[in-house]
């Protein structure tokens, strides 16, 4: 009987192919092909070039170290060439074979060996030859600087600042290699081996002298890249025992670093791998745990360098201390504020404008200066102007992220701009400051303030119009003597000077020359003429110049607010329940920074806010309201439609037209999607509007929308008539549902449009209604689902509500919702023959910039339309036969019900638009059972798991709508095909069933036996029980939860606790001690 | 192991010379290891040439701290486990057809060793993740770690697949009948 050895004997000796000659010159061509190919794209990658004796990041020093051994070993395999036979070289490469450990001193220079400064290394290696722990102890002048690297961390502990820094470093990434590539030897081999032919140029010594009988001396020189190395090696264990690199300068080699092995596999004590005695108030920088500086995503070095720096100085304006830390590298340097505290004496209060990056290679990284010209303030002087240079560098051990170096320098206008303002200038503050004031006059300022501080006006115009403080429009220009405001709704929006009295801190005004301006200001300038001047336009700084045309000087100062820059409150607006207005708390783009909001949580969770909103310090917040989270969770569109996205329901394939305002068409969000712009009916030089962005992004956005991998065709259109004093028409509106019906019919039949969003409606009594109802209906009658808020006079017998989260509120779980914001008053009016869909609390793109978002606390029917759109094209993609009749009544009768809190009564809510249940429904061919069919008009008092939700484990009973009482059809049913069907390692299909099997479909699965099910088991933590414990949470809340009564069984990797009275048992990961998995059964009093 | 290194290290270069010795010294290692596991010639060298042009393709980015023999086997078992799937949705009469086939037997682009057709049809007859384990560890010498990380299970679960592939091969292989 053969041997299980000599099974494993057969299967490596005979087991066995070859490739014919013919196939093995088939592939190889084929690979050589390719590879020809790809050298056609890719540059060359060696590149002779000097030895750096800078190593300046740790990092490298570390990797130098760990490289060491086996390019000493390269090394001697290519010398080896020249090698005498005296001494052989595979010795050594054969000793280097057996370490394991060694202990190594590093000396950079001639310097640090005087100074006694050097790196003390122990390194230890796996079986594989490669590194697996390092310690390194730095000393220098400073002190000691200790640094551990165990399995791909890298923990820095620098006592003398107690500071201690954890970094992600494999030795398989990007940094590891960047390393490699600094350090010469691995390149200069490649040099010496494409030379290896040039024995001129490499002249190799080998040494054993007599007198000394434990060293053997190699010695290596090219005398064209002047660079020499030197070895010892130990003569009787072929190890090296030091190893010198010079370079030639000034006709002599000098040392630029030395390793010296001091002892080779001998045993490291384990806790030389492990820092201890580091102090409790360390101050911690943790690039492990935590991302940190920004993403560069598809910006250019230069626009992600002054993204960076942007973001670093609004956050130390803003104190935000955590976002500085985030932004800048994780070293113990000068933060921006020390920085600025240091030279000037003085707090940074604004950012007046930011300079275009360039690019400087500094030692080893290349870093992006980036100008700053920034506003400073203290006490003594008030606030002035000064001018410094921050730099911007990738992170090495993350990705494609960018920091703000710690890097800070005073730059050269400082000279000019921070001359001391003499005593007269302070006291009468007649200072020009760009885009922030003029003197004491600020944009902040109403009519009145300025009318109380001067006076009467010596006039007041528009348009060529003069007016009266009788009898004023909405826009106008006050006059005073030397300045003149522009007043929008009796607010300040533009100050300008007309004389001399006021002045730059550089000296500068009214009367100087337009070239001084340009020395001062720079080039960055625009040309502009308006009502018959010539101006100069700094736009970044808020600032122009009208220049006089005869003798080219400045004849007007002109300062406002540069696009972009928050706007400072003074006080947070108040919530008003009964206000109508969707904007009453708007804060995008406002600078509230100034503000204590900590008492102010029942205001801000109704406030609409983007990312360019500046928020107080974190003491001065309300501990409860997390902005960021507010924004992550509007992203999501909830209801499970992300789960959808994962089984590769995207809309894929599908297209939607949108017919709406004028649209930022590279958003982020949705340029990849975007198939067709037009615009109908809009002015030339019309800026992008808000609402285009956000249907836009609703319906096909790449993290925010619905269906993001749908095909966009989007129609801007406006719908006022201009020519009629901006009186509203559908005109327009019908026009573009034409235009998309045509393009429609261009397009091939896989490729049609099926459903338009508008975002708009009308009534029959509209006077344009004939016109809007005909382009609607033919687009309808070309297959198209026309959704738009007056839907149903499209779509007989479809309507929609929309709805309301609260926005911390979770938006998978369907209790989170309830009527939207404005429907609320009116809620009592709505019929149940609607389908709710998300209307409120949505992130979107933004119209202010393409990875720019916006927080929409309400948002009204606009919003929901395209989240239908979306859902709709959902549908098609899995069905491409759907109408939108069938959608909307699936969708009826897949959507759920909840329960709602109204007037003190529970009340049953909903159909809420479910679409993982309509998707399954329009999957299966037929309607997945309703809660409503269930459970008729009060779905919620007659079955416990509706009660408890969608996605509530009740133990005993089952999970979600899944329970135990449900056949295997009933499964299938519900859920389609599953995704494996196996006992043990043994899989089977549907055709091939046991009696006992396990079907799975990723977040749930169901154990079988005799065509019922017997166990329900939850693998992710969308289903959770009703105190909120789910798969992920630790074994201790558990037994909190549920007691210390449970059996436990171990298996191998798993500990399983088992509630059986209950009818739940809980898979412990060993590891992690956190559930694994959870299984629903039968509770033991019901069996 | 030096040689590999250097290899790897030449080939990220951009080295012709190394490719074709890698190319050379694994292209029937990875042949075996891609019919052992599918009993399928033709798909086999479909899957080890695309191997090979990733691994090609992946030059500029290359980065490997492990065995070079290992994460060519690994794209191996990757592929196969791709098409093993896609068979799986193919349609019955699909199947059908490629049971025809491959009852024409073995075609002439690959030599076989006198053993082979005993030791194919006994591997054939273990569930695949059995197959996979032996043939990882017995031809293509990988870890047991390395295996259980490819297979996403911890080591004594691929330990055990391993020892109970084995005892059904020897069973087979003995003409036993397995119970």
């Amino acid at each position: 009987m053969r041997s299980t050895n000599s099974t494993k004997e057969a299967i490596k000796q005979w087991l066995h192919v070859s490739a014919s000659p013919e196939t093995r010159d088939r592939i190889w061509r084929e690979v050589l092909f390719v590879q020809e190919e790809s050298s056609k794209t890719t540059s060359a990658l060696i590149q002779p070039n000097i030895w750096r004796t800078i190593m300046k990041s740790p990092l490298t020093k570390i990797g130098a170290a760990a490289v060491i051994i086996i390019s000493v070993v390269f090394l001697i395999t290519f010398f080896d060439k020249a090698a005498t036979p005296a001494y052989a070289l595979e010795q050594t490469i054969e000793a280097n074979h057996t370490i394991k450990t060694v202990h190594l001193r590093m000396f950079e220079d001639g310097r640090s060996i005087e100074n006694n400064e050097f790196s003390d290394y122990w390194i230890k290696y796996n079986d594989a030859g490669m590194l697996s722990n390092l310690r390194c102890n730095e000393h220098d002048k400073d002190g000691v600087r200790f640094t551990i690297w165990n399995e791909g961390i890298k923990k820095t502990w620098i006592p003398e600042k107690n500071v201690v820094f954890l970094n992600r470093l494999n030795n398989t990434d990007k940094a590891w290699e960047d390393f490699a590539k600094e350090f010469e030897p691995k390149f200069r081999l490649q040099w010496l081996y494409d030379q290896a032919d040039e024995k001129e140029a490499l002249e190799i010594k080998i040494d054993e002298p007599a007198e000394d009988s434990n060293s053997i001396y190699v010695k290596a020189t090219h005398s064209v890249h002047k660079v020499r190395a030197e070895l010892v090696v130990d003569r009787k264990t072929k190890l090296i025992k030091k190893f010198s690199i010079y370079h030639l300068r000034e006709q002599e080699y000098e040392l630029d670093m030395r390793f010296e092995f001091l002892a080779y596999n001998q045993p490291i004590d384990p806790s030389m791998f492990e820092l201890s005695g580091i102090p409790d108030n360390a101050k911690v920088y943790d690039q492990v745990n935590q991302l940190v500086g920004l993403e560069k995503g598809d910006l250019t070095n230069e626009e992600i360098a002054v993204k960076v720096v942007r973001e670093g100085l609004k956050a130390t304006i803003a104190k935000d201390y955590g976002q500085v830390r985030k932004l800048m590298e994780g070293d113990p340097g000068d933060t921006i504020e020390e920085f600025i505290e240091k030279e000037f004496e003085a707090r940074l209060v604004r950012i007046v404008s930011i300079g275009r990056a360039e690019e400087h290679e500094k030692i080893n990284r290349v870093l992006y200066f980036v100008p700053c010209e920034i506003e400073v303030e203290n006490e003594e002087r008030g606030r002035w102007i000064v001018n410094i240079i921050a730099t911007a560098t990738a992170i090495e051990h993350q990705d494609n992220r960018w920091i703000m170096h710690t890097d800070f320098r005073v730059s050269e206008p400082y000279i000019l701009s921070t001359k001391a303002l003499n005593e007269q200038d302070r006291i009468e503050g007649n200072i020009i400051v760009p885009g922030l004031r003029v003197g004491d006059y600020t944009f902040d300022m109403s009519k009145d303030e300025v009318l109380k501080r001067l006076g009467g006006p010596k006039a007041i115009n528009y348009g060529g119009e003069r007016y009266t403080l009788n009898n004023l429009p909405t826009r106008y220009y006050m006059v005073f003597d030397d300045v003149s405001f522009r007043i929008v709704d009796d607010s300040v929006k533009e100050i300008t000077v007309l004389g001399p009295s006021y002045q730059f801190t550089n000296g500068l005004g009214v009367g100087d020359s337009e070239q001084k301006i340009k020395q001062a200001f720079g080039d960055d300038f625009q040309s502009r003429k308006e009502e018959g001047k010539d101006y100069l336009c700094y736009d970044a700084k808020g600032l122009a110049f009208e220049i006089h045309k005869k003798n080219q000087t400045v004849a007007e100062i002109v300062v406002y607010q540069p696009e972009g820059v928050p706007r400072v409150l003074r006080t947070l607006p108040k919530y008003d329940p009964d206000s109508t207005n969707p904007f009453q708390m708007d804060l995008r783009c406002r600078d509230l920074s100034k503000l204590d909001l900590t008492n102010s949580i029942d205001d801000l969770l109704y406030a609409t806010f983007d990312d360019r909103t500046v928020w107080p310090a974190p003491n001065r917040m309300p501990s409860d309201f997390t902005w960021q989270k507010i924004m992550e969770l509007g992203k999501n569109p909830g209801l499970g439609i992300r789960s959808l996205h994962k089984k590769g329901i995207t809309g894929h394939g599908v297209s939607i037209a949108i017919l709406d305002q004028p649209l930022l068409v590279d958003h982020q969000e949705y340029a990849e999607r975007l198939r067709l712009y037009e615009e109908i009916h809009i002015r030339s030089g019309t800026e992008p509007q808000m609402h285009g962005p956000a249907v836009a992004s609703i319906a096909v956005g790449k993290t925010v929308g619905v269906a993001p991998e749908a095909e966009l065709y989007y129609i801007s259109q406006w719908n006022f008539d201009w020519e009629k004093e901006h009186t509203p028409t559908l005109r327009y509106l019908a026009q573009g549902i034409h235009r998309i019906v045509a393009i429609n019919e261009q397009l091939p039949k896989d490729k049609k449009i099926r459903v338009i969003s508008i975002s708009k409606g009308w009534t029959r009594s509209h006077k344009e209604y004939k016109l809007i109802t005909e382009a609607a209906q033919k687009a309808r009658a070309a297959g198209m689902l026309v959704v738009c808020t007056s839907v149903d006079l499209v779509h007989d017998g479809c309507d929609f509500g929309g709805l309301g989260r609260s926005p911390l509120a979770d938006p998978e779980v369907f209790e989170s919702y309830e009527p939207g914001l404005f429907m609320v008053r009116a809620f009592s009016t709505y019929s149940d023959d609607c389908i709710w869909v998300p209307m409120d609390s949505r992130t979107t793109a933004s119209p202010c910039g393409i990875d720019k978002y916006v927080f929409y606390r309400q948002g009204g029917f606009s919003w929901a339309v395209p989240y239908i759109a979306g859902v709709y094209a959902l549908a098609v993609q899995v069905d491409p036969a759907i109408t939108p009749e069938k959608f909307w009544s699936l969708a009826m009768q897949t959507g759920r019900t909840i329960e709602l809190d109204y007037n003190g009564k529970k009340i049953p809510f909903g159909p809420i638009i479910d679409p993982v249940r309509l998707i399954r429904a329009i999957q299966a061919g037929e309607p997945a059972t309703s809660n409503r069919q269930q459970n008729g008009t009060q779905p919620t008092e007659t079955h416990p798991q509706t009660h408890s939700g969608a996605h509530t484990i009740v133990p005993g009973v089952g999970v979600g709508d899944y329970t135990l009482d449900m056949s295997k059809d009933d499964v299938l049913k519900k859920l389609g095909e599953p995704r494996d069907i196996f006992l043990g390692e043994k899989e089977y299909t549907l055709d091939n069933l046991p009696r006992r099997y396990f079907m799975s479909y990723g977040d749930v699965s169901f154990a079988i036996n005799d065509d019922s099910v017997t166990g329900i088991g939850v693998h992710s933590p969308l289903y959770k029980f009703t105190n909120g414990l789910a798969v992920g949470d630790s074994e201790d809340k558990i037994k909190q939860a549920f007691g210390n009564d449970f059996q436990l069984e171990e298996f191998e990797g798993m500990d399983v606790l088992i509630y059986e009275e209950r009818g739940l048992r809980f898979e412990i990961d060993k590891k992690t001690r956190t559930v694994d998995e959870i299984s629903v059964t039968q509770a033991k009093h019901n069996q | 192991m030096i040689e590999d290194e250097l290899l790897k290290w030449k080939f990220k270069q951009g080295s012709t010379e190394a490719l074709s010795c890698i190319y050379q010294k694994y292209l029937d290692d990875l042949l075996t290891l891609a019919v052992g596991l599918l009993n399928d010639p033709n798909e086999a060298e479909d899957i080890v040439q695309d191997v090979f042009v990733s691994f090609v393709k992946s030059a500029k980015n290359f980065m490997l701290r492990g065995s070079l023999k290992a994460y060519l086997a690994t794209s191996v078992v990757n592929r196969v486990r791709d098409r093993i799937r896609k068979r799986r949705t193919r349609s019955l009469g699909r199947d059908r057809l490629e049971a025809d086939i491959d009852v024409q037997g073995p075609d002439q682009s690959l030599i076989y060793s006198e053993q082979w057709q005993r030791l194919i049809r006994a591997l054939d007859e273990l569930p695949y993740k059995q197959r996979e384990v032996i043939l990882l560890r017995l031809k293509s010498e990988m870890k047991f770690r390395e295996i259980a990380k490819v297979q996403n299970v911890s080591v004594h679960t691929a330990m055990a697949r391993y020892k109970c592939g084995l005892n059904r091969l020897r069973s087979s292989l003995n003409g036993e009948v397995r119970k």
